[in-house]
């Protein structure tokens, strides 16, 4: 039954391949726009979790979106008095507040590094965001003179490298986070507060102390606090010259522009499965009627109707299954390209595929395509298998 | 040993208009006959071994094949019937298109669990039907006259009790139809019972016993 069910696929090869060529077309949307999704989504969620503040607190008066502050890696130099760290470690619900200090490497200025990238002094004694990624590595803090890359940058974990005429050692690298700490440069706030007091070319006002301010602070509520009225505190008290803004409503923004984005991807691609099925159904309808007078003779012989519904269904799912290989096999690599493209054009943080995200789109293709012939092939085979021998002698064809 | 038999068999087709190819049809099958059935065209025969064969319902009268009353047969049990005692040779040229001579025959020889294979058995009809060069050739690669053969062929394969050819000379010329026929007849001497329709007098005259099929009755001839 199993030769017969190959020969069968090969002899008519043209309309195998259109049928294939259906499956994957169909199998290839499917997975790419499952790929895409699965990964922006994950990429938001873990960005959420691993950012750990719910809160960021800035000056009142920065230019600055929370998407750019939390998602891209662009140097923002914006300060505001360190005063502001008490003021907010005042408001009910704090938990913990932690001042950081933003300035940035100038094109050029370190062989290793090209262009400019955000610096982030942190607060060793108060920060709650990078103490975890680095005690699950191999350091607890940082020296002077010792700096830890973004996750996207470990290729220079080792190396030396010059920030603004200072050498530093890198020590470490960060787990890639799908935002903008994978090309940020981290040191203690002090030495950032130092190396960017001392340099010409850091850009820094020189009406400020850099030792007196801080650019952001992060903070991390206690259970059960409304984050609601933790921002409205600080942007509705005006002698707060500050300005917070929400991580979780950030994200939650982003999750939603990123469901409607998928919503069209999926209508569209809903409505290329219908075309795919009825197309199939044809394509599987056409396939029962050639061999209705062959079927005929297999039931003369001897064929049981299951068997004969079971090579219809299996020359069906041989077929659908090389589809969705196929199929699957083309998305896969096309899924980078197009979520940058996505990324880009809908102005969404990048995201990184794991393994897990495509094999689990992988088998969703290869399911949905023996599903798909499932589907397609039950019904013709079905009625192809009921038919009374006789009938199927005198009306059938031979192919 | 009887292997067939139709008792008062009648069937009846609705086209519009109501046809009854088989009015009163009763016959006795035995090991070792070889019947021949002739008619004019159109008369019935073709549905009589479709009755024959459990292929097609009949509406009156008793069919039985080796003791086992066909109208208490399931779907199923009919199959299994047909897969271990009857062999066909339809009056179309069916075969299946995907597989080669060898492998029509192979599949026809352990179907449903008849036989094992034997392919020793299957060189043995491949020669005696003059193909041993065309084993390996699919179906559209022969011409009429060598399908008809892989069809008696294939008809015998299993070793059937009952044996129902349907113009088995069909596409084939004087020598491979006396060949066919002589075939037909060994198959009767080692035991089973063969039925032949066909309108051509002189290879029923082979057969060792003739009917005649009109107006829906069987009539012996002498």
């Amino acid at each position: 039954m199993r030769k017969l069910i190959w020969n069968n696929i090969a002899r008519r090869r043209g309309q195998a391949l259109l049928t294939i060529a259906i499956t994957a077309l169909t199998v290839f949307a499917f997975v790419l726009v499952l790929g895409i999704f699965l990964t922006m989504s994950q990429g938001l969620a873990q960005s959420k979790e691993r950012l750990g503040a719910d809160a960021v607190v800035l000056p009142r008066l920065a230019d600055t979106s929370a998407y750019e502050l939390l998602f891209t890696a662009q140097p923002e130099n914006i300060y505001m008095a360190e005063s502001v760290l008490e003021q907010v470690r005042c408001i009910p619900g704090v938990q913990q507040a932690s001042p950081q200090f933003y300035s940035q490497t100038l094109g050029g200025d370190c062989c290793s590094v090209g262009g400019n990238m955000r610096i982030v002094g942190f607060d060793p004694d108060t920060d709650f965001i990078l103490k975890p990624y680095f005690s699950a590595q191999a350091y607890d803090t940082l020296g002077d003179d010792q700096v830890v890359f973004g996750g996207s940058t470990s290729e220079l974990m080792g190396t030396s490298i010059t920030i603004l005429d200072e050498q530093f050692d890198i020590v470490g690298t960060l787990y890639p986070t799908g935002t903008g700490m994978d090309n940020t440069i981290f040191m203690n706030i002090d030495k950032a507060r130092q190396i960017t007091g001392d340099s010409e070319y850091a850009d820094f006002p020189e009406d400020l102390d850099p030792f007196e301010v801080v650019s952001v602070i992060m903070v991390r509520l206690e259970e059960g606090a409304d984050p609601v009225e933790f921002r409205d505190a600080i942007n509705l008290d005006y002698q707060i010259p500050a300005k917070c803004l929400l991580v979780g409503s950030t994200i939650s923004a982003l999750q939603n522009q990123l469901g409607s984005t998928v919503k069209v991807l999926f209508a569209l691609w809903i409505a290329s499965l219908l075309v795919a099925v009825l197309a199939l159904l044809g394509r599987f309808n056409a396939l029962a009627k050639d061999r209705k007078k062959e079927v005929g003779l297999m039931r003369a012989i001897g064929i049981q109707r299951s068997q004969v519904f079971a090579s219809i269904v299996g020359e069906a799912e041989v077929m659908a299954l090389i589809g969705g290989a196929v199929g699957t096999a083309a998305a896969l690599p096309c899924m980078a390209p197009v979520l940058g493209a996505i990324q880009e054009a809908f102005n969404l943080p990048p995201s990184l595929q794991d393994v897990q995200t495509i094999a689990l789109c992988g088998a969703a293709g290869v399911a949905l395509a023996l599903l798909l012939g499932a589907v397609a092939s039950f019904y013709p085979a079905y009625k192809c298998a009921s038919m009374d021998p006789q009938t199927a002698i005198a009306q059938g064809e031979l192919n | 040993m009887e292997i067939c038999r139709l008792e008062h068999i009648r069937k009846t087709y609705d086209t519009g208009e109501t046809v009854e190819p088989l009015s009163d049809v009763s016959l006795s099958v035995n090991s070792g006959d070889f019947i021949a059935i002739e008619g004019p065209s159109g008369m019935g025969k073709s549905t009589l071994l479709f009755v024959m064969g459990t292929l097609l319902s009949y509406d009156g009268g008793t069919l039985s094949i080796c003791g086992q009353d066909v109208a208490a047969l399931g779907e199923k049990e009919k199959t299994n019937l047909r897969s271990k005692t009857i062999g066909y040779m339809f009056q179309d040229a069916t075969l299946i298109q995907a597989l080669s001579v060898y492998d029509n025959l192979l599949f026809a020889q352990t179907v449903g669990g008849r036989l094992p294979a034997d392919p020793a058995r299957i060189q043995e009809l491949v020669e005696r039907m003059g193909l041993p060069e065309r084993r390996d050739f699919f179906p559209h690669q022969l011409s009429g006259g060598q399908r008809r053969r892989v069809m008696a062929a294939r008809a015998l394969i299993h070793n059937p009790k009952l044996v129902l050819v349907d113009e088995p000379t069909n596409d084939l010329n004087e020598e491979w139809s006396q060949e066919v026929v002589a075939m037909l007849n060994d198959a009767a001497h080692a035991g089973a019972g063969v039925v032949m329709v066909t309108h051509n007098n002189d290879h029923s005259q082979s057969a060792s016993k003739r009917y005649r099929l009109e107006r829906g009755v069987l009539e012996a001839m002498a």
